[in-house]
């Protein structure tokens, strides 16, 4: 992975003193850095001064998270006929942004601000916490910190994970999912965890990783951590996803879930996620158009209702069947679920679809609690 | 040429209030100038491209002479031309000469410029490839500030204020002069153009050529050279292949330049889409084995995302209305009707 060293670092004063804010700036002594009273300002900046999303995140702002940092996963957000079976999944922002280069990530067209934001408020992050958790003993969460950063790819910065880890080992109803393509687990290893966190891989093929996830962890480096984690009590899990469909994906996908299971043993693996490859129509503009070479916005893609394209349903189908089969031939056992798909996909590939989002969640919440 | 440091805007609009008079030598008398003088090669403040033809003011011109003074400035071979190129090109065609002028102070050149650009601007639609090098000459030759381009002339030519414009116009000007003639003689949209010319030289010239063929317009432009840039990638070939191909394929089809262009299309679809072309076929043919009658509509959803057909059909009559519920029953025996729904 290539690791992320900003150009400058911009900190609003009302994080001034945060434990964050020292984090990063002792990790970072030779990065230039200002003070600025608001984020406000570098997004007039942005808006005046349009930076390639490239150079952009060559910033670093330290910044207040003004809004919740709960909240449910988008998958959740679509309405009627739109919706995709959803695994009731919640989401905390800790931070806004991913400096590493996969061509088909999301962020690229949903971020309107285009630096990278650490949020420092880690205090009110965890008050927040404290409030919806603790107080709904009754119900289980699975949060994740994945949605608009990568879980750890900032993590020798920021410290985040650590203090992460050790407050959800102090909870009984929820469990933590650091999701990465990174291999920063060095600070993960020495925690008292508590098995109340998922420390979770997103991957795929060599191939796929050379042409289409610049400056990640190659997949042998994201497997090899992973052995790390699982060494020391962590359960870990794998988000095959975006899965890719080219000439070869048969044979390198079928690869892949070997070398996983090769690498992790199977008892340890919390859960595996199948997504096919989906995007919206500006993303697809968007990577034609920053990725010129990269063949994954020119497949066989097709709007689907909630106005995303995905390949042509016979051939996700086909792809969740194909590494279903090939997961299940090595280990019968780990929960498997497909993330933003309809329910007539599931039917189709897994033979079933769960009654509803609260059975899926919990499920795969109990598998480790 | 010295901006001043102000804006190029409020430094026009001081100029208006000012009179244009004193940006004139000899207090704005006409001069006629022969043609020979006139420096045809010095293109400085040109923001139309050489091979630029205006039939309708050469046209006009013939009838009736040039009316409006060209605008000139002495450069030492003789008279640059400040404003007025599509009237002195004119004049050589219809070997008018000498040709009225206004001689052109040494020091107001920006000013001059920026006047000429607002009342063209004002008085017709620019051409995105004028809007383009006007803005590049602004900044190149006349040190225009970008901030000021962005805030100033944009949003005077019609643009929107924002570095983003500012960059695709100076990208725009940039491009090759086949593709700019492409974009005057075929209509080819900018941004297409500017996609293209990220292409190889062949490539370029290629599907320039078949755009010429076709004449297609903005939507099927971009169908298509959408495709070509996808299979490009997809099938690792040259674009040059492709329309090769294409046009040995299609080119001595009957059919007008529209039908022509719709076949090429289906054809480039069917190669980046092989499955649900196949699966299209498919449902075709079923539904063709269906027999269904015309009044009863069978619709399966968009690109079979879904899982229901959707079915309607008009009855004028409740005998009609009696047939039709008939003909429906007898359609969920058939055997491809099971098969159509197995499609999704």
């Amino acid at each position: 992975m290539t690791d992320y060293r900003p150009h400058e670092i911009f900190v609003e004063e009302s994080v001034r003193e945060s434990l964050i804010t020292k984090n990063v700036l002792s990790r970072l002594p030779e990065v230039q850095v200002r003070i600025i009273d608001s984020i406000e300002e570098k997004l007039e900046e942005a808006k005046n001064s349009s930076p390639t999303i490239s150079r952009a995140k060559q910033s670093l702002v330290l910044a207040r998270h003004k809004g919740r940092f709960f909240k449910m996963c988008p998958a959740r957000q679509t309405r009627g006929d739109q919706r995709n079976v959803c695994c009731n999944y919640f989401v905390i922002n800790f931070a806004s942004n991913c400096h590493m280069e996969c061509t088909y990530c999301y962020l690229q067209s949903y971020l309107n601000f285009p630096y990278m934001i650490i949020y420092a408020n880690v205090d009110d992050l965890l008050e927040e916490l404290d409030e919806v958790v603790r107080g709904n003993p009754d119900r289980y969460f699975r949060i994740g910190t994945g949605e608009l950063a990568d879980s750890l790819a900032l993590d020798g910065l920021t410290g985040y994970g650590r203090i992460l880890v050790n407050y959800f080992s102090t909870l009984d109803n929820a469990v933590l999912e650091l999701k990465t393509k990174s291999d920063c687990v060095a600070d993960l290893l020495q925690l008292d965890h508590k098995s109340r966190t998922v420390v979770s891989w997103s991957i795929n093929p060599d191939f796929i990783h050379q042409t289409n996830e610049h400056k990640t962890a190659t997949p042998r480096a994201r497997l090899t951590a992973a052995r790390l984690c699982q060494a020391k009590g962590y359960p870990v899990a794998f988000h095959i996803d975006p899965m890719i469909h080219y000439p070869d994906w048969q044979r390198d996908y079928e690869d892949l879930i070997q070398q996983i299971f090769n690498t992790v043993p199977a008892e340890s693996i919390a859960w595996i996620s199948l997504g096919t490859l989906r995007m919206t129509r500006s993303l697809q503009n968007l990577m034609r158009s920053r990725f010129p070479k990269s063949f994954l916005p020119r497949g066989e893609l097709v709007p689907c209702e909630d106005g995303k394209l995905r390949y042509f349903k016979p051939i996700r189908v086909e792809m969740y069947c194909k590494a279903l089969e090939w997961i299940r031939s090595i280990s019968p056992q780990t929960p498997v679920y497909a993330c933003m798909e309809k329910r007539d996909v599931w039917e189709k590939a897994f033979a079933h679809a769960p009654p509803d989002e609260v059975v899926l969640g919990d499920s795969l919440v109990q598998v480790v609690l | 040429m010295d901006f001043q440091s102000q804006s190029c805007f409020s430094y026009n609009q001081n100029a208006m209030k000012e009179g244009t008079k004193r940006l004139f030598s000899n207090q704005g008398v006409v001069q006629y100038i022969p043609l020979f003088q006139v420096d045809q090669t010095d293109r400085a403040y040109a923001t139309l491209p050489e091979w630029w033809r205006n039939p309708s003011l050469e046209s006009s011109i013939e009838k009736v002479g040039i009316l409006n003074p060209l605008h000139v400035q002495e450069n030492g071979r003789g008279f640059r031309i400040i404003s007025g190129y599509q009237r002195a090109a004119a004049a050589y065609r219809l070997k008018i000469d000498p040709i009225p002028c206004l001689l052109v102070d040494q020091a107001e050149p920006l000013t001059l410029f920026l006047q000429n650009l607002w009342e063209n601007s004002g008085t017709r639609e620019l051409h995105e490839l004028e809007k383009a090098r006007a803005v590049t000459l602004l900044h190149r030759a006349f040190g225009v500030a970008e901030s000021e381009l962005v805030d100033a002339v944009l949003p005077a030519l019609g643009i929107p204020g924002s570095r983003y414009h500012l960059d695709r116009l100076m990208e725009i000007d940039r491009l090759p002069e086949q593709t700019k003639k492409a974009m005057v003689d075929a209509g080819l949209a900018a941004d297409l153009a500017l996609n293209i010319a990220k292409w190889g030289t062949r490539e370029q010239e290629a599907a320039l050529e078949l755009i010429r063929h076709l004449k297609p317009g903005r939507n099927r432009q971009k169908i298509l050279l959408d495709l070509l840039d996808d299979l490009k990638v997809l099938l690792q070939t040259d674009i040059s292949r492709l329309c090769g191909e294409i046009l040995s394929v299609f080119h001595s089809e009957d059919g007008s330049q529209a039908q022509q262009t719709d076949r090429i299309i289906e054809h480039l679809r069917r190669k980046k889409y092989p499955r649900l072309s196949q699966q299209e076929d498919r449902y075709r043919e079923l539904r063709r084995q269906l027999s269904i009658p015309p009044s009863i509509q069978m619709h399966p959803p968009s690109f079979f995302e879904g899982t229901s057909l959707s079915f309607s059909f008009n009855a004028s009559s409740p005998d009609e209305l009696k047939q039709i519920t008939a003909r429906l029953r007898e359609l969920t025996g058939k055997r491809a009707l099971n098969e159509i729904f197995r499609l999704l």
